[in-house]
């Protein structure tokens, strides 16, 4: 059942996920109507209304009409306010200025592991850091093998200190989600949450308005998404018997990996269990210290991904 | 002593651990079958002797991706005899690679062919056979009686339709000489039905015991077909087992495990074996079945897993191996309580599907498995029925120390 819905308010919104705006696209703001209309399909549907805003100021009337609902916005962090989520595009652009509580830092992997000091301060700088990392989709066996390495040994190392000091445990989604989660906990654009392009009509997510995807409908003739069920996690023969419960299993990256969108491709698999590992060394070593998180087991696996346990 | 059959030669043949590997040499054909899915044939496509070489060198180079015990080297058109030529030096390549790399697949492989067996006597596939009889199988594809066979297999051209029966039922002696165990494949359509009794009558009387039959997967089926198609099933279940025939034919219609509930859990696995298999077109890309080339599709894009020179994109085998029952099948088929048996084509499916995906079962052929399993069932009854009135008189002669054979 929906639950989000995502308006991009520009062809030039930032990203706050895997895909990437163009750098060619040119400047266009959604339409007035268009706005208005999106609007109203999600106060009839009953969704959370979520702002996607590029980086540039809109026309006062488009604020005026966007104030008029409740909504969360998503914004590069240079404008973001406290409650809004802040995008981070580059390291740099993190500063002791911003505002808001809650980010998200699109990143390498190679920038990541370079920039392990700064994300320790982001942990302690804002109530919640979410990685995204932009090299997902063509990330090497070798680069995946030196992302677990480096966020193993974050995990049990300075994250797992900020833990200890803090008395609390710091929330970033690669390591501290898999620690809170019973079960799956997914991205899952085109089931809960619906995106809303700059030309007002429908897309499964905003990736796929961006690869330039036919649209799934508008608010004028509704929702029609063509075998919608491979969307959802019981039609998902990898995912459904994986539990690395923290993972986006984003359908937009099994659509370029594997051309099937109910499919991940093994990349999107290896960095998720690399996640779930370094989730269960922490949780080990915070047992160790005597932090008990009720409820909370992970346990040993023999294998790297669960693709490997379908076809031994 | 004779060659051993393929049969016979078990001992280094590890059946159902075998790798699929289908070249497809050619495009063309001499025949054009009303029936047959290959939408794009044509006599250009032709494979040439350097892609081959490269697909084999590649194939044999990887061992660590190609695990599986044995190997059949399969070929396929068109008509794959049209190209014997460049078949036999494929084969000479793979036998002598695989002797000189020491490879794991030598002496546990087999070649497969399946014809349309209008060259079967020529020379040179005559050659070709007697040189590779110990690791070979040849399929030839006829249809039952001569207007049975001819009312689909037609000669390619124009002018007036003219059926290819005679051209292959004269080569069908020989064939069974070189393969006495050989099976044939027959394929149903709608406009055959009325002819599936006396059709399979008739290969056992060319003295083909093994009929390997089955109904296209494509929507070609009209109101009625299915009530027809049951008619036939038990007209020849009738004939089997009124004749005695059973005991030395078979049919592959009637089967004890069809028509059953299926498991969600324990009766998931998928039913087609595309991307465990690899076939390779003339241009020297990787397919995960040949349904999935474009000369196979009348509606969407070819799936290329790979090819030659960059090898497989071991991704785009990812929703062929973890596909499963479930996540392709409308809820009607899991529900079906006659659901084993039926089966699917997974590049059909891909064909017929809404979107391009190979998660979209097409249930065309529903009632006409259901139809199936309902003559299915009568066989099987009335076949136990005589076999227990044969043990029933058999008991009395037993208990007085009287054989019967």
């Amino acid at each position: 059942m929906l639950k989000y819905l995502v308006i991009i308010l520009s062809n030039r919104s930032t990203s706050y996920c895997y895909y990437d705006v163009p750098d060619s696209i040119a400047e266009k703001n959604i339409s007035t109507d268009k706005l208005k209309e999106a609007i109203l399909f999600g106060m009839k549907e009953n969704l959370m209304i979520q702002f996607v805003f590029p980086e540039y100021d809109l026309p006062e009337e488009q604020m005026q009409i966007i104030d008029s609902i409740d909504h969360i916005q998503i914004k590069p962090i240079s404008n973001a306010s406290r409650n809004d989520i802040g995008i981070v595009n580059n390291w740099s652009q993190l500063s002791d200025s911003n505002e808001c509580r809650t980010i998200v830092i699109r990143t390498s992997i190679n920038d990541l592991t370079q920039n392990h000091d700064m994300l320790l301060n982001a942990l302690t700088d804002y109530e919640r850091v979410n990685i995204v990392l932009t090299d997902i989709n063509v990330a090497s066996q070798s680069l995946i093998s030196d992302y677990r390495s480096w966020l193993i040994e974050f995990a049990n190392n300075g994250f797992k200190e900020l833990c200890m000091e803090s008395n609390r445990i710091p929330q970033l989604n690669i390591i501290s989600d898999r620690l809170n989660l019973k079960a799956m906990n997914n991205c899952n654009a085109g089931v809960d949450t619906l995106t809303v392009g700059p030309d007002g009509k429908f897309y499964i997510c905003p990736g796929f308005y961006y690869n330039g995807s036919e649209s799934v409908g508008d608010p004028a003739d509704g929702l029609n998404i063509k075998n919608d069920e491979l969307l959802k996690l019981d039609h998902a023969p990898i995912c459904k018997v994986c539990d690395a419960w923290q993972c986006k299993r984003c359908v937009w990256s099994n659509l370029h990996r594997t051309h099937e969108i109910n499919t991940p491709g093994r990349g999107q698999c290896l960095i998720s269990h690399c996640e779930r590992e370094a989730s269960r060394q922490l949780l080990s070593s915070l047992k160790d210290n005597g932090i008990v998180l009720p409820d909370t087991q992970i346990d040993t696996i023999d294998y790297n991904e669960p693709f490997e346990t379908l076809t031994r | 002593m004779g060659p051993m059959t393929i049969k016979e030669n078990h001992a280094t043949w590890k059946e159902g651990v075998a790798k699929n590997i289908t070249f497809i040499v050619t495009k063309d054909c001499q025949l054009a079958c009303k029936y047959c899915y290959l939408v794009g044939k044509n006599d250009k496509e032709r494979m040439t002797w350097e892609i081959a070489k490269s697909a084999v060198d590649y194939i044999l180079s990887n061992e660590q991706i190609f695990t599986e015990e044995s190997v059949i080297w399969d070929f396929i058109g068109g008509e794959p005899f049209l190209e014997i030529d460049l078949i036999d030096r494929i084969c000479d390549y793979i036998k002598l690679e695989m002797y000189r790399r020491n490879h794991h697949w030598f002496n546990s492989y087999r070649f497969s062919l399946s014809t349309n067996g209008i060259n079967y006597d020529s020379a040179k596939v005559q050659d070709f056979i007697k040189k590779n009889l110990d690791h070979l199988s040849v399929g030839i594809t006829i249809d039952g009686t001569r207007q049975k066979h001819d009312l689909n297999r037609i000669w390619k051209g124009d002018g007036p339709e003219r059926g290819s029966y005679s051209d292959v039922v004269r080569n069908i002696p020989l064939w069974l000489r070189q393969f006495p165990s050989a099976g044939t494949k027959v394929t149903i359509s709608s406009p055959d039905i009325p002819y599936i009794k006396e059709s399979v009558l008739h290969l056992y009387s060319l003295g083909i015991h093994e009929v390997n039959i089955n109904v296209v997967f494509e929507n070609v089926w009209k109101p009625g077909d299915d009530k027809l198609f049951e008619q036939q099933l038990m007209g020849l279940a009738d004939e089997i087992i009124d004749n005695d025939l059973y005991s030395d034919f078979s049919c592959s219609f009637f089967s004890e495990s069809i028509g059953k509930p299926l498991d969600p859990v324990l009766d998931n696995q998928n039913w087609c074996g595309a991307g465990l298999m690899l076939a390779i077109d003339a241009a020297g890309n990787f397919y995960p079945c040949t349904r999935f080339a474009a000369y196979s599709l009348r509606s969407k894009q070819p799936i290329i897993i790979g090819n030659v020179i960059d090898g497989i994109q071991t991704d785009l085998l990812r929703p062929f191996l973890s596909l499963d029952r479930i996540s392709q099948s409308p809820q009607k088929c899991m529900d079906c309580e006659v659901a084993s048996g039926c089966a699917w084509c997974q590049g059909e499916n891909y064909d017929a599907a809404d979107t391009p995906t190979i998660f979209q079962r097409s249930t065309a052929i529903c009632l006409m498995h259901k139809a199936r399993v309902r003559a299915n069932n009568y066989y099987w009854n009335k076949l136990y029925c005589k076999l227990e009135l044969l043990e029933a008189n058999r008991k009395p002669l037993e208990n007085n120390n009287t054989t019967i054979k």
